[in-house]
């Protein structure tokens, strides 16, 4: 899986594509802990991420702790109808910022 | 008189005046009877009333006696100037008119001689002594003189008394007393009869007349009767053919009373039901022997009777228990189908559907169980384990009859308190025979095949303890077994395993599990019907539905059979699974890598591809798929090694699936706790989401162990937009 990352204003985002499962989850983890420890405001598009499984779900959650801890802003957009339901089911909407585009999300957390 | 030929033995045809002169040829021998009486008149007159009274009836005897025999043609018949042959049957009358007063002064004669005896009156024993004497000359000089004429050559009634007597001398028969009817037309006959009954002890009553004696014997219940053969209007015979052709008094004992020493008579009333006769005049020892043993016999016979009442009686409360017990054993075993188990499932198949098959969408199914005596040792079961799985079961039990019905109960019992908590089939034979082989002192044990039925995804697991091997029919008719595992009758040996198996049952296809009483039920030339004819009606009525499969198979046994007693109880259960327009499978498999789901998603989304309602899902499905994969590679096999796991996927017409199959570590995903959803961030544990997505977006999940193998299975539902397949 390919993660890249854009600087906008204040913000970086971070975007990728491909399934975010278990056999990805390591990667990305890596790319994402690494941009959320340095990073004070985040958005993470994932618009391309067809796919995501409890274990995409889990780094996202252990990068939200991070966030958090670190003081700094996380925010989300760009679900697709399958990953909003994935989310949805996991309680994970209530736990995260979640914008329709990017362009929302940095304006809401920049 | 020389006109006359000479008569043949038995034959009556001698001519009038020689009758006569027999007759009178007695003449003196009465003269002299007539004086012994008289001069015993005299001597009673200082007497007591009934002596007197009874000598009076002897005295009026002989002088009766003495008026025949001097003009025989007077009092016996009127003569027939024409011929002056009288036929055998007058004669014969005349006889009996003749020995009449002969037996009433020898019967007063020997009572009064037995109380002489006794002490009472003892003045009159010499003269009592003669008078019975005579009598008992003039009764041999009748025969002696008839003999051949008239009389049959039977042997005179002294000496048949004479071997009586020694005969029944030894016999105790003085306790058997009853209540006797004594009928004769002479009125002194039947006081002597009464009174010589009275002092054994009987309770006699007494008529005259044969009607009068129907009439009694209509009222009242009698040990016996004493039936004189020869009585005018209703005769003997007459009476007696009236007793024995009643129901309520056929079998009361008859002994007939003949005066006439005549065999051919008295052979026809014992052809007609008579028990015994007594030759007039009554011989004392012969009367009292002939009673005892006919109220002896009525009595054996009123024990057997009341026994064979009470057996009968017994009979019919054993036989109205076994009814009950076969209700009772019909009644515990389930009649109608398998209800749906669910709300949902009711409302999709909708009143109507329920009342006439009342059954889950998607399984068919229906059992009988004929035992082959009113209780059996068979049974049937099917009951919802929960709102997927359908467990059902074929037993026979050791033996017939009420023995294996009680065996029968418990297991059934057993059966349905054991399967509920049981994690399978052959978990549930295990716990049964551990609890069947407790105390099982009588060695009975139980034949049973348990299977469950997951409704929705077709699949069966099954244990057979030493059961028949049930049969598969599919759709076009071709026919198998089920694949046998280990496993022996339950309640042998204590503490052994079971072997299970787990296999799908296609839509269409129909399963026949049965007892061992059809494939064994034999015909005339003891063969069997055996596993090939049952598959061939299973193969014929492939098309129709279970309650016809099941009525031709018993048609077919019943047939087979021809009137052939059924051996061993029937039983059949049949369960079909609905049949599906539309049924696709795929087998995957797979290696326990993670990078391997990437490639079952692809073929998981190239197999629902381009499916209307089931493409949209396989998002759905390969999630839940690779969630539930993940925790198996990572907890199935903790050593990393090398192992395959198979990926049964299936389509049909309103649902999609998949069971996954792995030879890891006994591990059920579904068992992980349910992960925190609620709350905040801070506290939010990692893991556990797996599985909730798979509980979650599927519509059943389930978990077994199946030998060494894990068991998963996943069933997504949909509507489908079609007209449904019922």
């Amino acid at each position: 899986m390919n993660v890249n990352t854009i600087r906008q204003g204040n913000a970086v985002i971070v975007s990728g594509a491909g399934r975010l499962d278990s056999n990805s989850s390591a990667t990305f983890e890596d790319c994402l802990l690494k941009v959320i420890n340095e990073e004070p405001a985040v958005v993470l598009d994932m618009a391309g991420f067809n796919y995501v499984s409890s274990a995409g779900l889990r780094v996202l959650l252990m990068a939200a702790k991070k966030s958090k801890a670190a003081g700094h802003k996380l925010a989300l957009c760009g679900l697709t109808p399958e990953v909003r339901m994935v989310f949805d089911i996991s309680g994970f909407l209530a736990l995260f910022s979640i914008f329709a585009n990017s362009g929302e999300a940095v304006a809401a957390i920049a | 008189m020389s006109v006359c030929k000479p008569a043949a033995p038995g034959e009556a045809s001698e001519p009038l005046p020689s009758f006569i002169d027999r007759v009178q040829s007695l003449l003196p021998e009465i003269a002299a009877t007539l004086a012994i009486a008289d001069s015993l008149g005299r001597l009673a007159l200082t007497l007591d009333d009934s002596t007197v009274t009874d000598i009076a009836k002897i005295i009026a005897a002989c002088g009766s006696l003495q008026r025949m025999a001097t003009s025989p043609g007077d009092e016996l018949f009127a003569t027939d100037a024409t011929t002056g042959v009288p036929d055998a049957e007058v004669r014969r009358q005349a006889l009996h008119e003749l020995r009449t007063p002969i037996n009433i002064i020898k019967g007063y004669g020997e009572m009064l001689l037995e109380d002489a005896q006794d002490g009472i009156n003892t003045a009159l024993m010499p003269g009592l002594r003669q008078l019975v004497d005579r009598s008992e000359h003039l009764l041999l000089d009748i025969d002696e003189l008839f003999r051949g004429r008239i009389l049959t050559t039977e042997p005179a009634p002294a000496e048949i008394t004479a071997a009586t007597r020694s005969a029944v001398g030894s016999l105790d028969l003085a306790g058997v007393t009853g209540r006797i009817l004594a009928v004769d037309d002479t009125p002194e006959n039947l006081a002597v009869l009464s009174r010589r009954l009275e002092r054994l002890g009987h309770q006699v009553e007494t008529t005259t007349s044969g009607r009068q004696a129907l009439e009694l014997l209509s009222r009242n219940a009698y040990d016996l009767v004493l039936l004189d053969l020869m009585m005018p209007e209703i005769d003997g015979y007459e009476v007696l053919q009236r007793i024995k052709s009643s129901p309520r008094t056929a079998s009361l004992p008859v002994v007939m009373i003949s005066a006439l020493n005549e065999t051919a008579s008295v052979v026809r009333c014992l052809d007609a039901g008579a028990d015994d006769y007594l030759p007039k005049p009554f011989d004392p020892t012969l009367l009292r022997a002939r009673v005892g043993a006919c109220l002896e016999k009525k009595r054996l016979r009123d024990l057997e009777r009341a026994y064979s009442e009470r057996l009968e009686l017994q009979a019919e409360i054993l036989a109205r228990e076994l009814d009950a017990a076969r209700r009772m054993q019909q009644s515990i075993l389930p009649v109608r189908y398998p209800q749906c188990p669910n709300s949902a499932n009711s409302k999709r198949c909708g009143q109507e559907q329920c009342a006439r098959f009342a059954t889950c969408p998607g399984i068919r199914l229906c059992a009988s169980m004929i035992p082959a005596k009113e209780v059996g040792g068979d049974f049937y079961d099917f009951f919802w384990l929960d709102d997927h799985h359908l467990g059902f079961a074929v037993a026979d039990v050791s033996g017939k009859g009420v023995a294996a019905a009680l065996f029968m109960s418990l297991s059934l019992a057993l059966l349905r308190t054991t399967a509920p908590v049981s994690t399978g089939p052959a978990d549930c034979l295990a716990r049964i025979n551990r609890q069947l082989c407790v105390d099982n002192e009588m060695s009975m044990f139980v034949t049973m095949f348990y299977g469950v039925y997951h409704a929705s995804s077709g699949f069966l697991r099954y244990a057979i303890a030493g059961h028949s091997s049930p049969i598969m029919t599919e759709r076009d008719g071709a026919t198998s077994c089920l694949p046998r595992v280990g496993g022996i009758a339950l309640g042998v040996v204590d503490d052994i395993d079971f072997g299970e198996n787990c296999v799908e049952v296609p839509p269409g296809t129909t399963l026949c599990v049965y007892s061992d009483g059809v494939t064994e039920a034999i015909d005339c030339q003891h063969q069997e019907f055996g596993e090939s004819r049952l598959k061939d009606v299973l193969k014929t009525t492939r098309g129709a539905s279970v309650d016809s499969v099941l009525a031709n198979i018993l048609g077919a046994v019943n047939q087979f059979a021809n009137g052939m007693p059924q051996a061993d109880d029937i039983t059949c259960l049949i369960l079909r699974r609905a049949n599906s327009r539309r049924h696709d499978t795929l087998k995957i498999v797979l290696a326990n890598q993670l990078p391997e789901i990437l490639k079952l998603a692809d073929a998981v989304n190239e197999f629902f591809r381009g499916h209307a309602q089931a493409g949209p899902l396989s998002y759905q499905l390969n999630l839940a798929l690779d969630e539930v994969i993940t925790n198996i590679i990572a907890y199935g096999f903790p050593d990393h090694s090398r192992s395959n796991i198979e990926v049964d996927l299936f389509l049909d017409d309103n649902k999609i699936g998949a069971r996954v199959l792995d030879r890891g570590l006994a591990f059920n995903p579904l068992d992980r706790p349910a992960p925190d959803l609620e709350s905040a961030l801070d506290e939010r544990q990692l893991g556990g989401l797996g599985v909730h997505f798979a509980k979650t977006l599927m519509d059943e999940v389930d978990y077994w162990r199946q030998s060494d193998k894990n068991c998963l299975l996943l069933v997504k539902r949909f509507e489908n937009t079609n007209k449904e397949e019922e």
